[in-house]
């Protein structure tokens, strides 16, 4: 890699703009010609590249400021070249289904499970009474948590 | 409600005769150590965008990210919530000292917390380490920042800038004479 990180993002960027270009041109000639086409299997390809720029091996540093004090003699940076290099190694490696959650990161909202969770007996009876439940097992059988997570019954 | 169901176990009979009583004690068993077969069954809960617009100042968020997890916890997080988490010394989020460690109680929403790290780690090894950003750490919740990945970071673009010039660039290319 011959050339620093803004002109590889450029690069990959400008590659990913030819693909979308050559879809819309060949497989979706008669769209609207303002509306931005993606194809099904590409349409998160720009949120996957957003997301790719912001890992070890691609963020840029800033330009660092003269040392002073109070302040540290290795500056602030995103990431160093032992990460970086470390990163972008791994990133060749993995399988698209780890590549995803790898550069994508996960948000959890843990507060918004508050109120879901019941622990029930488990028994036929009571799964039939709450209607549709989703087992969440966290736990050993059979004190199991199950996310009452819709009011229809599958069997009425 | 359908009641003509044919029970073929004493544990079902047991539980029809008395459908409210509570289900069996918690085994003495933290989550971490539970068999991976299990944690593979683990229902994570639901997932949001990647974005600082996502988080609210009441919430308790998990991040799962390349180099690890990160607990998030909000300035506003529910107090009862916060003790149920970190212990019942801890009277508020605002209160919890920088550096703080998730500690394994015996508590619901501990136990659920610590379910959901053990379920995800179980799907990512070899090993994803939790760091834990309290309201008072800023130099965390300044390193978090970079984990938005639809949000702009210094140089890279979020998300929208970057879709608004590839659609321009395509555009261009769509216009341009041939």
């Amino acid at each position: 890699m011959a050339r620093d990180l803004v002109q590889v993002e450029r690069a990959v960027t400008e590659q990913a703009t030819e693909m979308l270009h050559s879809y819309r041109k060949h497989c979706a000639p008669h769209s609207s010609p303002g509306q931005l086409i993606l194809p099904e299997s590409l349409k998160l390809l720009p949120v996957y590249l957003s997301a790719l720029y912001k890992t070890a091996a691609f963020v840029v540093n800033r330009p660092q400021p003269a040392p002073g004090p109070g302040r540290s003699p290795y500056g602030e940076v995103a990431a160093r070249a032992d990460v970086r290099l470390a990163n972008a190694l791994y990133l060749n490696s993995l399988t698209p289904s780890r590549l995803v959650p790898f550069i994508y990161p996960r948000l959890y909202a843990l507060h918004r499970l508050g109120g879901w969770v019941r622990r029930l007996r488990v028994a036929r009876m009571r799964l039939f009474a709450e209607g549709g439940l989703a087992v969440d097992a966290v736990d050993e059988m059979p004190s199991l948590c199950l996310h009452a997570s819709s009011s229809s019954r599958p069997h009425s | 409600m359908q009641h003509g169901i044919a029970l073929d176990s004493d544990d079902d009979l047991a539980a029809a005769s008395d459908p409210d009583a509570p289900g069996p004690a918690r085994p003495a068993q933290h989550p971490s150590s539970l068999s991976h077969e299990l944690l593979q069954r683990v229902l994570l809960p639901p997932t949001t965008y990647p974005s600082m617009e996502q988080l609210s100042p009441h919430g308790l968020y998990l991040l799962e990210h390349a180099a690890g997890l990160t607990l998030l916890v909000g300035p506003d997080c529910d107090e009862e919530t916060v003790r149920e988490v970190f212990g019942p010394a801890v009277p508020a989020a605002i209160a919890l000292a920088k550096g703080t460690e998730l500690p394994e109680l015996d508590t619901e929403w501990n136990v659920r917390v610590w379910t959901i790290i053990a379920a995800i780690r179980s799907r990512r090894p070899p090993f994803l380490p939790l760091t834990v950003v309290v309201p008072a750490d800023l130099e965390g919740r300044g390193a978090v920042a970079r984990l938005f990945a639809e949000d702009k970071f210094d140089y890279a673009p979020s998300y929208v800038d970057l879709l608004c010039e590839m659609h321009t660039s395509i555009q261009k290319k769509l216009t341009a004479p041939p």
